[in-house]
């Protein structure tokens, strides 16, 4: 039987961040591990502060690190330039907020359109991922409204369509419903994973809600700057163990 | 109490003191925009008071008058003061005046209403009477300095002899008065003094509307953290007092600086004139008290409004979504360019608030460019030649002509006057001197001046009208209207619709003497043939016609063109007493019967100044049409500028011997107004208006550049988080950086038209103001050619063009310094 050759979409290796104090250092990630394989989903919690959310920017080249690298696909991105990386992030990635960030001016069929105009792409390679997107996320009655003339729900399903119009391989989501209630956070949070699902797009979630952390293939777990393995569904079985 | 309100000032002093220094940055635009108000109301304050001193000294020094007795001491000519002139009286009406000199016209040392000052006595060829001219100084007392007591006696004297001197005299001989500037000098600083409020009402609006724009701009950028507050119970009074005493303390500091840099600034704009200098403490607590209400109202609208929205839409303001226009239809973003057509639909979305800043900011450089203009015409108005007298004559009385032995009698002035004063001959200026224009020699004068007033009648007081074809009139030209003419008056002058009016000018030319006439028309732009007039016959009648009414072109007229004159015939029914204008005109149409005498055009003069359309015609049309007579009653008398006063009196002098010294006139024929031009231009020019209102158009301009950086580095500071978001989308810094530089070009281009509009709107303003509207208050139809001061517009739009350019640098300098910008926005979510 021919062994199968893991492939990573997401490696961090031995990531350090730290905020430097006038008398002390803060050492918000400190030597953090983590290998994604493609379409895997991984969940990330933590109490508040304890460096989660620094890590998923630092992996997704929105923030630099002081010491480690991460490659996307193979390719290192802290090596990149502000350029290369930003065109990198276009084409590979989409990135869902806590907040959601939509662009003010924008109509929400605007903002959710902004990463295509971004790459230069033809414009015929959308409509398809458009029209699904516009519909499974409920919202082809609002395309035409400016964020303010939105609800939290509604402008949380503009970021996600807008993070998920690229088609980027690589997912990353920080706290994406932490601010709907209940059953909106659900509604969202199942849209997304089913989207993600029928794409077969990887996944990199920080939550600090474990019921949905729950839904991940693994969980990790952020204290104090140290990423440590929570659980592991593919394996089978629930372990809890240093990485690497 | 004056415990308890010093603890309550010197709280809120404090706490404001604090925040202001501590956000010193946020504040700068207001400490400059209030240091630009205390001085512009400073220096206009300081000016007010400089110009009423200069004006008094200025009209001592001018109506000085020089005896002939000489000063034991010094071994000069003695000169007094004088309020008062009276002319050609007669021997009895002199020998009254110089006898009874007390109150009620008995003479009473102790109650002395007048001194006369010196007499100048003439004998008329005529009829060989004596002519006495005197100058008198009311009360007592050389040097009068009492105006309220000066203004009593004048009126008294007003009152109880000028009725005793006319009623001396059964003959028709009259005699002539005249007030001087020193008399009038109360009324004259009263009038500056209106101006001055008038200016000040005004300045106080614009400072207002600087103030309140500016902080309505910080607002915009606070409205999320007042909504926070009025969250937790902020009220209108506590964001007021919050806002108030911060701009109070500003105020403060700013107070001092602004008074002594105005203070210096107007010293050194007066001290060329060589008048003493002169500085009120009252200024303090002007400046003091008109920027505490600039202050109070600019803040109180933008809170009063604030503290009426809802919390909630306050604090949805912390991005820029409340200056976005909501569109109908999104835009297909599909295929488009990043990053220009992003910007360019953000620009498109964010048009409210970029029409709001063009708009304010360049309304300042239209202000700038408003003064400038001003001052342009305060220049060109002290140079526009003014008659410094007016002789009219009383042809009745008179055996005089108009050109031909008048001419030759002001002749004789022109020799005596170089008599007197030899040291001219030998100078340029010689002929100007004379500054009597009918005598032949060059012209003194600018070209633009109807130096001999024709005869002239205008045609609404004797009910008469002028009659075109409606294709004459150009389109908006407010003055003629539309007649239906055709059951009234047979149409020689075509078919179609009639336009009437009667804000007309006759004006007859003498065919003798043609030339004068026509040598005056060809200063203007003339089209056509203005000599043909001397072709009239029985055939045709030409005339020439002005195109404007009140200096706006209001008639397309053509040569070849017809027009009919109307003449009052007879009244069949009554017309309405209280009727005006056009109405009256209307009524009088339909109730009077006319007769119509039709002309043709010869000439148009383009750009002749006028109240009411001139239309020349020869004598016998004149005749024809007014009914009277194409004689000259005034005659217009220019005098070099550079005279002294002594000089101009003595023109004066042999202008009134004109009548006594040719024999064919009797007194009081021809009546010498002075007119005192010359010194009134003299006071004006060292009242230097024209470098204040340099100055203060320069200060104006300075607020431009406040409300650009001030508005654009809040409105960009909002976008950071924007662009730090689409970097998070695959945005390249580049393409940030585009963006930057795609705001500043677009700003720049519509900065560039936007002042080019209305740098022209307000030099048109300005145009039309001074051509159309104050004519109708100064009667003065002085024709002030339209220009875009190429300077000032060269300026304004440079100014504007590189503000609006730069006003998007700094924001993005400020941005690149935190290279890694997009942390923030990440850093937000923690």
């Amino acid at each position: 039987m021919a062994r199968r050759e893991i492939e990573y979409m997401l490696q961090a290796e031995s990531v350090i961040k730290q905020y430097r104090q006038p008398e002390s250092v803060i050492t918000a990630v400190n030597r953090a591990n983590i290998k994604i394989e493609k379409g895997e989903f991984v969940a990330i919690i933590g109490s508040s502060g304890s460096g989660k959310s620094t890590f998923l920017h630092i992996c997704a080249g929105l923030d630099k690190a002081n010491a480690g690298r991460i490659l996307i696909d193979n390719e290192e991105i802290t090596k990149m330039g502000p350029d290369e990386l930003g065109r990198f992030r276009g084409e590979k990635m989409g990135f869902i907020y806590q907040r959601h960030n939509l662009v003010p001016q924008f109509t929400a069929l605007e903002n959710i359109l902004l990463p295509t105009v971004m790459c230069n792409k033809a414009d015929a390679s959308y409509q398809e991922s458009l029209r699904e997107l516009v519909e499974c996320l409920g919202l082809s009655e609002r395309l035409h409204h400016l964020p303010s003339e939105l609800s939290g729900g509604q402008c949380q399903r503009v970021a996600i369509a807008r993070a998920l119009i690229n088609n980027p391989q690589m997912l990353f989501a920080d706290e994406p419903t932490g601010n709907l209630d209940r059953k909106n956070a659900d509604e969202v949070l199942s849209l997304l994973l089913k989207i993600r699902e029928t794409r077969g797009q990887t996944l990199l979630m920080v939550t600090h809600d474990l019921a949905i952390a729950e839904q991940a293939d693994r969980i990790f777990r952020m204290d104090n700057g140290i990423l440590k393995l929570e659980r592991d569904y593919i394996g089978g079985n629930k372990k809890t163990v240093d990485t690497f | 109490m004056l415990e308890r309100i010093w603890e309550y000032l010197s709280r809120n002093v404090k706490i404001a003191w604090k925040s202001v220094f501590f956000n010193f940055k946020q504040y700068c635009c207001f400490f400059a925009a209030i240091f630009i108000i205390q001085l512009l109301f400073g220096m206009m304050a300081i000016s007010a008071i400089n110009n009423n001193s200069v004006e008094y000294q200025q009209i001592k020094q001018e109506q000085k008058l020089e005896l002939d007795e000489v000063d034991e001491e010094t071994g000069e000519k003695i000169k007094v003061d004088y309020h008062y002139e009276i002319h050609n009286l007669t021997l009895s009406q002199y020998t009254f005046l110089s006898k009874y000199k007390g109150e009620n016209g008995v003479f009473d040392e102790q109650k002395q209403l007048y001194v006369i000052v010196d007499t100048e006595k003439r004998i008329n060829e005529f009829d060989n009477k004596e002519v006495y001219d005197v100058y008198i100084r009311f009360g007592k007392e050389k040097n009068l300095e009492d105006s309220a007591m000066v203004t009593k006696y004048y009126k008294d004297f007003e009152k109880n002899y000028k009725s005793v001197l006319a009623n001396l005299e059964d003959d028709d001989v009259s005699f002539e008065t005249k007030t001087t500037m020193l008399l009038d000098y109360n009324q004259r600083v009263a009038a500056n003094n209106r101006t001055f409020w008038i200016i000040a009402a005004v300045l106080l609006v614009l400072s207002i509307f600087l103030l309140t724009a500016i902080y309505n701009i910080r607002l915009n950028q606070y409205k999320f953290t007042y909504g926070v507050y009025m969250t937790f119970g902020a009220d209108f009074k506590m964001l007021f007092g919050t806002a108030f005493w911060e701009l109070f303390v500003i105020m403060l500091v700013m107070f001092v600086p602004a008074v002594l840099a105005s203070t210096l600034i107007v010293y050194l704009i007066y001290a060329p004139s060589g008048f003493a200098f002169t500085f009120n403490a009252v200024i303090f607590l002007g400046v003091f008290i008109f920027s505490l209400i600039v202050v109070t109202i600019s803040v109180v609208m933008p809170m009063r409004l604030t503290s009426m929205r809802q919390p909630m839409s306050l604090i949805i303001t912390e991005d820029n979504s409340n200056l976005i226009s909501s569109p109908r239809k999104s835009f297909n973003l599909l295929g488009k360019k990043f990053p220009l057509q992003y910007e360019l639909y953000s620009i498109w979305r964010f048009r409210k608030y970029n029409i709001q800043l063009l708009s304010s900011a360049i309304a300042f450089c239209a202000l700038f460019i408003c003064g400038l203009y001003l001052s342009n015409i305060y220049t060109t108005d002290l140079e526009y030649p003014r008659a410094q007298y007016q002789m009219t004559i009383d042809h009745e009385n008179s055996y005089m002509g108009y050109d031909s032995l008048l001419s030759a009698d002001i002749q004789k002035v022109n020799d005596a006057f170089l008599e007197k004063y030899p040291e001219y001959k030998e100078t340029e200026g010689f002929k100007a001197i004379t500054g009597v224009e009918t005598t032949g020699n060059a012209k003194p004068v600018a070209e633009d001046v109807d130096l001999k007033q024709s005869p002239v009648t205008e045609a609404r007081y004797i009910n008469s009208f002028m009659l075109v074809n409606a294709k004459d009139v150009k389109f908006g030209a407010t003055g003629p209207f539309v007649y239906d003419a055709k059951d009234a008056y047979s149409p020689y002058i075509g078919e179609g619709s009639y336009k009437v009016t009667n804000e007309v000018l006759y004006k007859a030319v003498d065919p003798d003497n043609a030339g004068d006439v026509l040598d005056f028309l060809s200063q203007y732009d003339v089209e056509g043939d203005p000599s043909q007039i001397l072709k009239s016959d029985k055939k045709t009648q030409y005339v020439i016609v002005g195109d404007s009414t009140s200096n706006i072109k209001s008639y397309k007229f053509d040569v070849g063109d017809k027009i009919a004159l109307s003449t009052y015939v007879s009244q069949v029914t009554t017309v309405d007493s209280n009727l005006t204008g056009k109405n009256l005109l209307r009524r009088q149409i339909k109730n009077y019967e006319y007769s119509y005498t039709e002309f043709e055009v010869c000439a148009v003069i383009k750009d002749i100044p006028s109240g009411s359309v001139p239309v020349y015609m020869l004598n016998d049309a004149y005749e024809q049409v007014t009914g009277r007579d194409p004689m000259a009653t005034k005659l217009n008398i220019y005098t070099n500028p550079d005279l002294t006063i002594d000089q101009t009196r003595f023109i004066a002098s042999e202008l009134r011997d004109i009548p006594a010294e040719s024999g064919d006139a009797k007194i009081g024929s021809v009546k010498v107004e002075d007119l005192e031009q010359n010194a009134e231009n003299a006071i004006t020019e060292d009242k230097h208006y024209s470098q204040l209102y340099i100055v203060i158009s320069v200060l104006i301009l300075c607020v431009s550049p406040i409300i650009w950086f001030f508005s654009q580095t809040n409105y960009y500071f909002k976008r950071e988080k924007e662009f730090n978001i689409i970097q998070s989308m695959g945005a390249t810094e580049s393409d940030v950086r585009t963006i930057y530089l795609l705001g500043g070009l677009s700003m720049a281009i519509m900065s560039f038209v936007v002042s080019i509009l209305l740098s022209y709107i307000a030099s048109y303003a300005m145009f039309y103001v001074y051509n159309v509207v104050v004519p109708n208050f100064t009667y003065e139809y002085v024709r002030y050619t339209f220009y875009m001061p190429w300077y000032a517009l060269v300026i304004a739009v440079v100014m504007s063009v590189a503000c609006g350019f730069l006003s998007v640098y700094i924001p993005y300098k400020s941005y690149f310094k935190h290279r890694y910008a997009i942390q923030n926005v990440v850093r937000d979510e923690d």
